[in-house]
């Protein structure tokens, strides 16, 4: 059996398309539970703060929970590529709690809005930066959604934004979690 | 480096599955369904070429339940990366890579 040099190159081809792809389809199938519970936490939180008009009180014990939940997640699914991801993905959220801590701090005074507005903006360039730098691209369109109906809502409908952030960032972390449970 | 390809990798869906695992963190294993899908491979056929490179050693299948439904999942034996990476050594011989 003999190959020409077009053939080995094709076969090559073929072999890194392969590994790209599953490894492509791992990474999103891997955030997938994460992006449904924190969408679910979202909800929880931004309808609660926009009735109760109660920030810390609401988003402490929610932001435990979601805490906890990761690394309950990470724990049941103790695959290779969740033990590679799960640090990296606990890691990054650490490094934008702290980032958004002295974003507020620096900021302050800021209005409900506009404390609402910086957690989802900063997570949406997480994201995006997750799409651009791995092989799980479906993260960069989820996290540029993410930044543009933040800012969307934010503008047009202040009034509301709290339940639209809900709504549409809640959910879509949702919509995006089952979206990335189809790769 | 061999001087012919492994003719069991050398084959298209072979060749599919093999990339596939060997694309997993090594403990990792891959459902049978992710494998059709990745593969482009038929539910039968897929079988059949899931059967030959078990057969040679080069994978491991488990079957069990998850949620009450049967699950089927494969991974790379320590066999199986070292053919597919001397098979990789292979075809880079080939184009002159090394």
């Amino acid at each position: 059996m003999s190959l020409t040099p077009a053939e080995a190159q094709i076969a090559l081809k073929d072999i890194e398309k392969t590994e790209n792809r599953t490894a492509a389809s791992q990474y999103h199938r891997v955030s997938s539970p994460y992006l449904i519970m924190w969408g679910i936490i979202w909800i929880i939180g931004y309808t609660v703060t926009a009735a109760i008009r109660e920030m810390s009180i609401v988003w402490m014990p929610l932001i435990v929970i979601g805490v906890v939940g990761s690394i309950l997640l990470a724990r049941r699914d103790a695959s290779g590529r969740t033990q590679e991801f799960g640090w990296r993905y606990g890691a990054s959220f650490a490094v934008i709690g702290i980032f958004n801590t002295a974003l507020v701090a620096v900021m302050s005074p800021l209005d409900y809005n506009q404390m609402s507005a910086l957690i989802p903006l900063a997570v949406g360039v997480y994201y995006a930066f997750i799409g651009i730098w791995t092989k799980a691209w479906r993260m960069m369109p989820l996290g540029l959604a993410l930044i543009g109906l933040t800012a969307l809502g934010y503008f047009m409908i202040p009034g509301h934004f709290l339940y639209w952030m809900a709504a549409v960032g809640g959910g879509g972390l949702i919509l995006g979690g089952l979206w990335m449970r189809t790769a | 480096m061999t001087e012919q390809p492994d003719p069991l990798i050398h084959q298209p869906v072979r060749l599919k599955i093999m990339s596939a695992l060997k694309a997993l963190p090594e403990r990792d294993l891959l459902e049978f369904v992710r494998l059709k899908a990745l593969s482009g491979a038929t539910e039968g056929n897929l079988g059949a070429h899931i059967s030959s490179l078990e057969q040679a050693g080069y994978i491991e299948v488990q079957k069990d339940f998850h949620h009450n439904r049967p699950r089927t999942r494969a991974k790379l034996t320590r066999a199986g990366r070292r053919a597919f990476e001397d098979y990789v050594a292979f075809l880079r011989g080939i184009i002159g890579e090394t």
